[in-house]
């Protein structure tokens, strides 16, 4: 299909086709300059998108705010997919104005690529920091592509940091903060969403990219050896 | 040494951080994808340790859990599961599990419960290999008198202590054959603890596997004969030489014929086949010799076929009750075959039937 680019917007598609002949579409439109996701007004929030319904471990909302603003965005897919089996195949299609990616893959898999968009674009406080890394969103990404996105979009904001006269933190060490509290909400997000879903496609989903968050500190602590030797060419001329 | 843990789950993110993560913390790691590749790894090496996620496409977790816990007694299992479910937990751990764990799970938690988990299993192990020294012991005191009444009897029928009269002949014949079914389960128990305990030493020589399969079935003619069993060899002629200890596969072949004479109505049938054959495993092919041998007895019910080569099962109902006296030798026979290399399964039908095969790899 093809889109037309939007400079007010940033466009995702993804099209999951099943053997069955059953296909789902979700369109997802951010707004090109916050990132945020662009929901219709009035969309139905369910029991289960409450901030009180088992909510995260230190989440940083108050009282005041009524629902959980990760569970929002994941409503209408969480819906769509609470009776799906994880390991079902399926062939998703991600469609953007620039390009197109295909993948014939599990459930799960298309399912926690899509969820990563809808997790850090909701203006939960904690997600937000991660926020960049869905304009460069890699679909269907392995855990060292993800680690290496994480990694240099981190550096990025850093770098800017320092233009702008401020203390950068080039040792990761706020990374590795980050990606704890991020931990945290992933492990609160599966519990909220398992209690919402009859099988476990929706679960599993959210389980996968907490996998990759919770190893982002060790592969930190590690001095990145998943990726460092792709960089030889670098530290080969320094020393 | 370090200790091994294989990782089954069908995610392949999921096994990478697992595997990295179980890595630096001084494990060494194996993965499987399903729980078809998750005992094949298991065949080829001692593993102490599965994680294993349940919902799985093939073999799923609670199948694959059942397997392992049947025929790896000495591998630990914990379940790693997404979606929580009581009655999911508390199969599991009756069928074996030693922990039910529910995703996501850091991994400090995980590592501390794998470590609980496998020094328990060092205690557990220690005082089972005590206990099948002193069974493998107990047994061996136990054949050396049993072959002596056995011998005595015999000495005392040939009449060599006197003349018996007819009577007394029958009587002691009785009691000579009763010796022979005890010393025979008593050796029975000896292998079977000699093979748990890692004792058992597999010598391997080259050996024409067309002579073998004609010699084995020319044991069994008269037998068939006697029986009015007529018996039928489709034996290959340009098999390839295979390494496999004589003794012990003889062992295999004849307690897998006895069962087919024993279970064979009169008149009936049996079938020898032997031929080589391309096998799968872990998306490879590998050329293996496999015997079967097929009567048309009695048959086993499907839901007794996979305890068929399971030394702990109860005795199967559907054999008649003079007949359920080979429950050992089916489980040592599927011991000897794996330390082979190879496999033995069986497929049935009651009524019509059984079909046991075993196979040895070519190259081992």
């Amino acid at each position: 299909m093809d889109q037309k680019a939007n400079p007010e917007t940033v466009q995702f598609k993804y099209t999951f086709a099943f053997e069955n002949g059953d296909v789902k579409v979700f369109e997802i439109t951010l707004n090109a300059a916050t990132l945020e996701l662009v929901q219709e007004k009035d969309i139905p929030k369910p029991d289960w998108t409450k901030l009180s319904f088992y909510p995260c471990e230190h989440c940083p909302l108050g009282p005041h705010s009524e629902y959980c603003p990760v569970a929002v965005n994941l409503s209408q897919i969480v819906t769509e997919f609470k009776d799906s089996v994880s390991h079902e195949r399926t062939r998703v299609t991600v469609e953007t104005p620039e390009r197109t990616y295909m993948k014939e893959t599990t459930l799960q898999k298309g399912l926690s690529s899509i969820i990563g968009i809808y997790m850090v674009t909701s203006n939960c406080p904690v997600m937000d920091k991660l926020r960049p890394m869905v304009r460069f969103h890699l679909p269907f990404a392995t855990p060292t592509e993800t680690l290496f996105r994480t990694v240099s979009t981190y550096l990025t904001g850093q770098f800017l940091l320092m233009r702008d006269g401020k203390k950068p933190d080039w040792d990761l060490d706020k990374l590795v903060e980050l990606y704890k509290t991020v931990s945290a909400v992933n492990k609160g997000m599966s519990r909220r969403i398992s209690n919402a879903s009859i099988k476990d496609a929706n679960v599993n989903a959210v389980i996968i990219l907490h996998s990759f968050g919770d190893a982002v500190p060790y592969f930190i602590e590690n001095g990145l050896d998943e990726i460092k030797h792709f960089f030889d060419i670098y530290t080969k001329d320094i020393h | 040494m370090k200790d091994k843990i294989l990782v089954v789950d069908d995610e392949d993110s999921l096994r990478m951080t697992l595997k990295l993560r179980l890595q630096a913390a001084d494990f060494d790691v194996q993965v499987a994808q399903d729980g078809e590749e998750a005992l094949e790894v298991l065949k080829k090496g001692s593993i102490d340790l599965v994680l294993l996620d349940i919902n799985m496409p093939k073999m799923d977790g609670i199948e694959t859990l059942g397997n392992v816990a049947r025929d790896y007694p000495w591998t630990e299992i914990i379940m790693l599961t997404g979606f929580a479910d009581f009655s999911t937990a508390i199969e599991c751990l009756k069928k074996g599990a030693k922990d039910y764990l529910v995703k996501p799970i850091e991994m400090t938690e995980l590592i501390t419960r794998v470590r609980a988990t496998l020094r328990a299993k060092t205690s557990e192990r220690a005082f089972k290999e005590l206990q099948q020294r002193y069974m493998s012991t107990f047994f061996h005191d136990l054949l050396g008198p049993l072959t002596t009444v056995d011998s005595t009897v015999e000495h005392l029928i040939e009449g060599k202590s006197g003349m018996v009269s007819k009577e007394q002949a029958l009587l002691l014949r009785y009691a000579g054959e009763l010796t022979d079914k005890m010393i025979q389960r008593v050796k029975e128990m000896i292998d079977l603890s000699q093979f748990e305990a890692g004792l058992v030493v597999i010598e391997r020589k080259p050996l024409d596997i067309p002579i073998f399969a004609e010699m084995m079935c020319a044991r069994y003619e008269i037998l068939a004969k006697a029986k009015d069993i007529q018996l039928v060899k489709k034996i290959d002629k340009d098999l390839p030489a295979v390494n496999f200890d004589f003794d012990k596969i003889a062992q295999v072949f004849n307690n897998i014929f006895d069962n087919a004479i024993k279970y064979s109505l009169r008149g009936g049938i049996i079938s020898i086949t032997v031929s080589k054959k391309l096998e799968e495993e872990l998306g490879q092919k590998k050329e293996s010799i496999v015997f079967s041998i097929k009567d048309n007895g009695i048959g086993i019910r499907p839901d007794e076929l996979p305890l068929v080569f399971n030394k702990y099962k109860e005795q199967l109902t559907s054999k008649p009750a003079d007949l359920k006296t080979t429950v050992l030798g089916l489980a040592i026979s599927r011991h000897i075959v794996e330390a082979h290399g190879g496999k033995i399964w069986v497929d049935s039908e009651v009524g019509k039937g059984s079909t046991f095969n075993f196979s040895l790899p070519v190259k081992s």
